[in-house]
């Protein structure tokens, strides 16, 4: 992997890492509307983190990110319900209907994605790896 | 018989090594949703298989050159595709095979500039455990033309 690359994806890592101490930050304050971006945000810069290992480049749009995630989903068909739960709390931002307890519900969804996602970005990376 | 599809050539993301990152797309109520492919995923790689038929520009005409080299290299010539379905969009990516990029990717096509017509002719489901095959043949009683070929 090239140095440009390697930092590219650092950006994007430190990045996400900001997002989910924003997320922590604004849950302990019980700011769920704000605390349910910062999770939105995790789960696009950790997306894009993949974007770049597989195709050269960042997510650049909502519906580009929606792309990723159905193609992804073909080996981990979870991601399809779980997505669609990140939308929901990208929603609750400009809206914000989601009580505590299905802000709780949702949050336990998003770690689960985000888990996937880091797996995914850990597997693909060690492809690079190779020789 | 067949599904006659005209996409755009895209590019996607680089799934796996046999699978090029290049695709095409299709609405999904004509593949995925009619032949309730979703259900039929667990554990199954679905490739689809057909004939290239006819390559065009999305903008101006093709030159003589290109014309003869599209016919000799390309049209007639088989294709074949690994389904993604639209889980979470409304069309499904037909993402072109190593081999079948390679045929067209020699021939100076490039993605977003060219639009491919194909015929698919059957589909091949593939189990993972067991590398046990099933082929279905798609409408096999009518040609389908999709709205956009």
């Amino acid at each position: 992997m090239s140095i440009e690359l390697e930092s590219v994806i650092e950006k994007y890592i430190s990045i996400a890492q900001r997002y989910y101490n924003n997320y922590l930050a604004h849950r302990d304050l019980k700011e769920f509307d704000k605390a349910s971006e910062d999770l939105w945000g995790v789960i696009n810069t950790s997306a894009s983190v993949l974007s770049i290992l597989l195709s050269g480049k960042p997510i650049k749009d909502h519906s580009n990110l929606r792309e990723l995630m159905n193609d992804i989903a073909i080996e981990n068909p979870e991601i399809v319900e779980l997505y669609k739960e990140a939308e929901r709390l990208h929603a609750n931002f400009y809206h914000n209907f989601l009580t505590e307890e299905s802000f709780k519900d949702a949050v336990i969804k998003i770690e689960n994605l985000i888990t996937i996602l880091s797996e995914l970005i850990t597997r693909t990376l060690n492809q690079y790896k190779k020789p | 018989m067949a599904l006659i599809i005209k996409s755009i050539l895209k590019k996607g993301f680089s799934l796996s090594s046999d699978i090029s990152n290049v695709y095409l797309e299709v609405d999904r109520k004509y593949l995925s949703e009619q032949y309730s492919i979703p259900s039929l995923l667990i554990a199954q790689k679905i490739w689809i298989a057909g004939t290239f038929l006819e390559v065009s520009k999305i903008y101006g005409v093709l030159s003589k050159e290109e014309t003869d080299v599209f016919q000799k290299y390309i049209i007639g010539k088989p294709a074949k595709f690994y389904l993604v379905p639209g889980f979470l969009v409304t069309y499904d990516r037909l993402y072109l095979d190593k081999a079948s990029w390679t045929s067209l990717h020699d021939c100076g096509i490039f993605p977003e500039e060219y639009q491919i017509k194909v015929r698919l002719e059957k589909m091949i489901a593939i189990e993972a455990l067991t590398q046990k095959t099933q082929e279905t043949e798609l409408y096999p009683h009518r040609d389908i033309i999709t709205k956009e070929a």
